[in-house]
């Protein structure tokens, strides 16, 4: 089978990641290293869409796991990881030393991707947590409080995760998730599964920032060096709902316990805590980390419809989400190196870079979800799938917060074109500006083209959904 | 060859037009190679008669969305005459639009206008066929307000995007009644397979026929957009925006024969080219009297429709595109040599540029209908057809004949005269500068017009095999060739030249202006001002349900202010817990894990 050896390839070139890091420390050749990163990334990208565009499914060495699902996250996060090592090597003060940290956190991503066992995914999640610590801390003294806040709180979460891997054992004493539907299902009777349940749920959801288990998000968000918030609210997040994913619809629903509900108060509590919040905040960096929890409120109401359809469209919303929240926080920065921070002083920013102010509107309002911008597209599909599952009083709810969130996103976009005028332009570095057009086209391509990533997202929530047994099953 | 392809070149020309919009000259240029690009596609397309095609846009659901064309004779025919027209008005706007400023938005405008039409003509689907629609209503919006600055263009622009658009929400209602019902958007089907159900979408398609079309009540935007450029309204009046509603109607021809909805068509389109007839002798506007002839011509296509005449309509359409397009580039010229005045008693001199004059002649005697230009045989089958149907709609057809042969030649003939003595000179110096590129168009369509005579012998052969001419579709064919009957045409002839002698001998002479004072007739057949103030009444009326909502709205808003003020108190609470302190977080974060472990584990 050539695409076993593909999967085993993709391994190779992601333990390559920290690997070269390691001898890009010796050498000092910055420009190579980010090349070199780069290509790796490309590579890995690829070869997973090309996975993808066979469907392949299979396990290999029993703790990994490749599937459609897997495959299009590893891709897209692969992606998207290109676009934080383009903005690392323009801000890093130390991109050397940086990029060590940075490769050992991809490889932790990208082991939550790929996980097939819960020790496999606790290790990822570890991997990736712990060099981004470093990775705000690199930035010098002023960044110790975030990183110490984010520390607490992820090891916090890694050792409830911990904990509720070990209570699951009883259940699954592989700990493999695949695997764990080849054995017999138990009746939830017992109190343990249901506790491990909530401890996953919160574990999860910390790195996830769902309420209430994200108050450490906006102080994390805003203290961290703009392009690691970039990672975090970017990539990090996704990572925590993929893993969410996993554990619940490859493991966890096969036992059988309904565990929507704790989603459906999740989500709303998420959406509207994000949204009020973000109402009353000034700094721009700040309410957009609110908006980020908002918006992590939304893929919840995917996962709570707990179907094919809402699955899928929790994919797309969190594929959507990373592309904007990525592009809006690259130009956030770039404002935040011209000491541009709060939303009155983002006035007359239109005057000072076109660019800027034209593609931070777009990514607002495709964050709002204005047609024909692609996120108009995860939102519809994300409430028809919640009106498709019998819960349209979130979809009800999802909409009124997407309507408060008008207010302060239009807020910062009508601040940007009245007021003040400079007088001259300043260009944007351009890496920095390569970075924003990408993620811009993506918002028009996929907004007004969402077929292709709509049949890979479908095939992705099938591929996770379809191992299900089939009766029964909520 | 995909039939999508023939918009590419203009659109291309157009994106290229805004990103090098400081550089007017270049921009022009760019812009004529465009069109002719689209006009070599259109010949590439035209190769193969029939060809239905669509390409995925989206789908949700079960609702798919394609952008589909589907080419046939009758389309292909509008097609045909977009792309002919489209370059000549390119060109004549090159020597039109002087200042370089303005080249690069004028041609972006023109560019996307043009392909709104064009994509419109080979729409296979509802939905394609309302983006070229609306793109039409758009743009039209835009380049009737081209001149901003001017005081009547702002307003004109608006009164049209009105009226327009108030067609466009009809349309949209039809296509989602028809959607509703079909569950389908593909025009073909719906046309194969007619049902009662699309009796109240007809009826809206029909009105909103009306309104892009200029038909009565809808019809005084179309003067009104006189304000803009002069290029704009010879396209705008030739082939594009006003003949879309025309074209609409006879492409569903067959539906409306079965609907029975006929005889509205037929007493709108007499209805109306009455108005326009009239108003057009009594206007003194030089490009308002073409407007109000327009508004004629596109009346009588509508009553030969309403006769039954499909192929006299359509013959008329294709004749009218060309001199219609001639006349206002006349227009154009006169106005520029005599410094922009509108008023034909204030414009002298056309005598001194032969060429125009004669190109014009064509025009005129074509939109009169004098044997043997195209307008003859459009006009007489239109005649013959409605003296074996129906009388009284002959009566009134000779009558607007009369007023047409009376109106045209009294706009072809007072320009002519000479000017006072001392301004001789510098009239005949603005006539020698005109730019060539203004003259050549004319010329060039004056030939057109002569040509398309021709159309009555090769409509029959052209129009043939397809679902949308009635004959296909209802066996043995009646209408597919326009008739002439001696008799008819000898009485049309007639009466038009008693209008044209009156004219002559009216305005031959400098007693002119003195006569055009008989305030009797001018307020029986000028009832413009009586239709504005009716649009005006009807805008009123509508201001006051408006400021009745308006109230009941600041009532509302109160009450939504009230909810959106608590939620930003709200927030500003919420924002306490936030705090900074890493333990409070850790006690949300445990509280957080007790309270679900208490909800949820039993």
């Amino acid at each position: 089978m050539y695409s076993i050896s593909i999967g085993y390839v993709i391994i190779a070139l992601i333990a390559l990641i920290p690997i070269g890091a390691t001898a890009g420390l010796f050498a000092k050749r910055k420009k190579a290293w980010f090349y070199t990163s780069a290509t790796l990334l490309v590579t890995i990208a690829l070869l997973s869409l090309f996975l993808l565009a066979y469907q392949a499914s299979f396990t290999l060495l029993q703790i990994f796991r490749f599937y459609p699902f897997s495959e299009l996250m590893t891709a897209v996060f692969a992606f998207l990881l290109i676009a934080i090592d383009a903005l690392s090597y323009e801000y890093s003060a130390d991109f050397i030393s940086f990029s060590l940290f940075f490769g050992l956190s991809i490889t932790g991503m990208l082991l939550v991707v790929m996980a097939n066992s819960l020790i496999t995914l606790l290790i990822g999640l570890e991997l990736m947590g712990v060099p981004t610590v470093f990775m705000i801390l690199a930035h010098g003294r002023r960044h110790i409080e975030a990183a110490i806040k984010l520390f607490v709180l992820s090891a916090l979460a890694i050792s409830l995760l911990a904990f509720a891997i070990a209570l699951v054992s009883v259940y699954n004493p592989t700990l493999s998730i695949s695997a764990a539907l080849e054995a017999s299902p138990l009746a939830s009777t017992g109190v343990l599964l249901p506790l491990a349940i909530v401890l996953f749920a919160a574990a999860l959801l910390t790195e996830a920032a769902a309420f209430p288990f994200n108050l450490w998000v906006p102080d994390v968000y805003e203290g961290a060096p703009g392009h690691v918030t970039a990672m975090l609210a970017g990539i990090n997040k996704k990572v925590a709902f993929v893993a969410l994913i996993e554990v619940f619809f490859s493991m966890i629903l096969y036992f059988g316990y309904a565990f929507q509900p704790i989603f459906v108060l999740l989500s709303v509590a998420t959406m509207f805590f994000g949204n009020l919040v973000a109402l009353v905040q000034t700094n721009v960096k700040r309410m957009m980390a609110y908006s980020s929890i908002s918006q992590a409120g939304y893929i919840l109401v995917g996962i709570s419809a707990s179907t094919a359809a809402g699955l899928s469209s929790s994919i797309f919303y969190m594929i959507a989400h990373a592309v904007m929240i990525i592009g809006a926080f690259t130009v956030i920065i770039w404002l935040d190196g011209k000491n541009i921070r709060t939303v009155n002083e983002y006035s007359g920013v239109w005057s000072k870079n076109p660019l800027a102010a034209f593609s931070l509107t777009v990514f607002m309002l495709s964050m709002i979800g204005v047609p024909p911008l692609i996120g108009f597209i995860g939102k519809f599909l994300l409430f028809s799938s919640a009106v498709g599952a019998n819960l349209l009083y979130l979809a009800f709810l999802g909409i009124i917060n997407s309507v408060i969130s008008v207010y302060y996103y239009a807020r910062v976009i009508l601040s940007m074109y009245a007021g003040r005028r400079y007088e001259r332009k300043v260009r944007m570095a351009d890496i920095v500006s390569v970075v924003v057009i990408t993620m811009l086209v993506v918002t028009f391509a996929f907004g007004i083209f969402p077929g292709p990533l709509m049949h890979a997202t479908s095939l992705a929530g099938n591929s996770v959904i379809s191992a299900w047994p089939a009766p029964g099953a909520p | 060859m995909l039939a999508i392809l023939v918009i590419a070149p203009l659109i291309v020309s157009s994106i290229l037009a805004l990103l090098l919009i400081r550089h007017g000259t270049i921009v022009k240029y760019v812009s004529l190679i465009g069109s002719l690009g689209s006009l070599a596609f259109i010949y590439a397309v035209s190769q193969n008669a029939v060809s239905a095609q669509s390409m995925h846009w989206f789908s949700i659901g079960s609702l798919t969305v394609n952008i589909a064309t589907y080419t046939y004779p009758l389309n292909m025919l509008l097609l045909w005459l977009v792309g002919i027209i489209t370059p000549l008005i390119f060109s004549y706007s090159i020597g039109f639009m002087e200042r370089n400023s303005e080249q690069g938005r004028f041609f972006f405008e023109m560019g996307l206008f043009a392909s709104g039409m064009m994509l419109f003509a080979i729409a296979g689907s509802l939905i394609t066929m309302f983006i070229g629609w609306e793109l039409l209503g758009i743009t039209s919006y835009l380049l009737i307000g081209f001149w901003y600055a001017k005081s009547d263009a702002a307003p004109a622009a608006r009164k049209a995007i009105t009226i327009v658009l108030f067609g466009d929400i009809l349309m949209l209602i039809a296509i989602v009644m028809i959607w509703n019902s079909y569950h389908t958007f593909s025009i073909g089907q719906i046309v194969s397979n007619p049902s009662n159900a699309l009796y109240i979408p007809l009826l809206l398609i029909m009105v909103a026929a009306f309104t892009k079309s200029a038909q009565f009540p809808f019809h005084e935007w179309l003067p009104a957009a006189m304000a803009g450029p002069t290029p704009v309204s010879a396209f705008l009046h030739s082939s594009t925006m006003v003949k879309a509603g025309v074209f609409l109607i006879a492409s569903l021809f067959t539906l409306y024969m079965d609907a029975h909805l006929l005889p509205v068509i037929l007493i709108v389109g007499l209805i109306s080219a009455a108005f326009g007839a009239s108003n057009a002798a009594a206007e003194r506007h030089i490009k308002k009297i073409l407007a109000y002839s327009t508004i004629e011509d596109l009346g009588l296509m509508f009553v030969a429709l309403g006769l039954g005449a499909f192929a006299a309509a359509v013959l008329l359409f294709i004749v009218q595109a060309f001199y219609k397009a001639l006349l206002f580039m006349d227009a154009g010229a006169l106005m520029r040599t005599n410094s922009e005045n509108y008023d034909i008693f204030r414009i002298y001199g056309a005598r001194m540029k032969k060429t125009l004059l004669v190109a014009t002649l064509f025009g005129v005697v074509s939109i009169a209908g004098i044997f043997p230009l195209g307008g003859f045989f459009a006009k007489a089958s239109i005649g013959s057809a409605a003296a074996s149907t129906n009388l009284i709609a002959y009566m009134v057809l000779l009558a607007i004949e009369l007023v047409t042969g009376f109106y045209i030649f009294r706009w072809y003939i007072i320009p002519m005269r000479s000017p006072p003595q001392s301004d001789t000179t510098r009239m005949r110096n603005s006539y020698k500068l005109l730019p060539k590129s203004m003259i050549a168009p004319s010329i060039i369509l004056s030939a057109l017009t002569a040509a398309s005579a021709l159309a009555y012998y090769y409509l029959p052969i052209i129009l043939t095999q397809s679902p949308y001419v009635p004959g296909y579709v209802f066996g043995a064919y009646t209408g597919a060739a326009p008739t002439i009957g001696i008799a008819d045409a000898a009485a049309e002839t007639a009466f038009i030249a008693i209008g044209a002698y009156a004219a002559y001998l009216l305005y031959s002479r400098r007693r002119a202006p003195a006569l055009y004072t008989h305030r009797l007739l001018s307020r029986a057949v000028y009832n413009a001002p009586l239709v504005n103030r009716a649009y005006s009444a009807f805008a009123a009326a509508f201001a006051a349900i408006g400021s009745g909502i308006y109230w009941f709205d600041s009532v509302l808003y109160s009450i939504f202010r009230a909810v959106a003020l608590s939620a930003i108190e709200m927030g500003a609470v919420l924002r306490r817990m936030v705090n900074g302190q890493t333990s409070t977080y850790l006690l949300a974060f445990a509280l957080g894990v007790v309270i679900i472990i208490m909800l949820y584990v039993k």
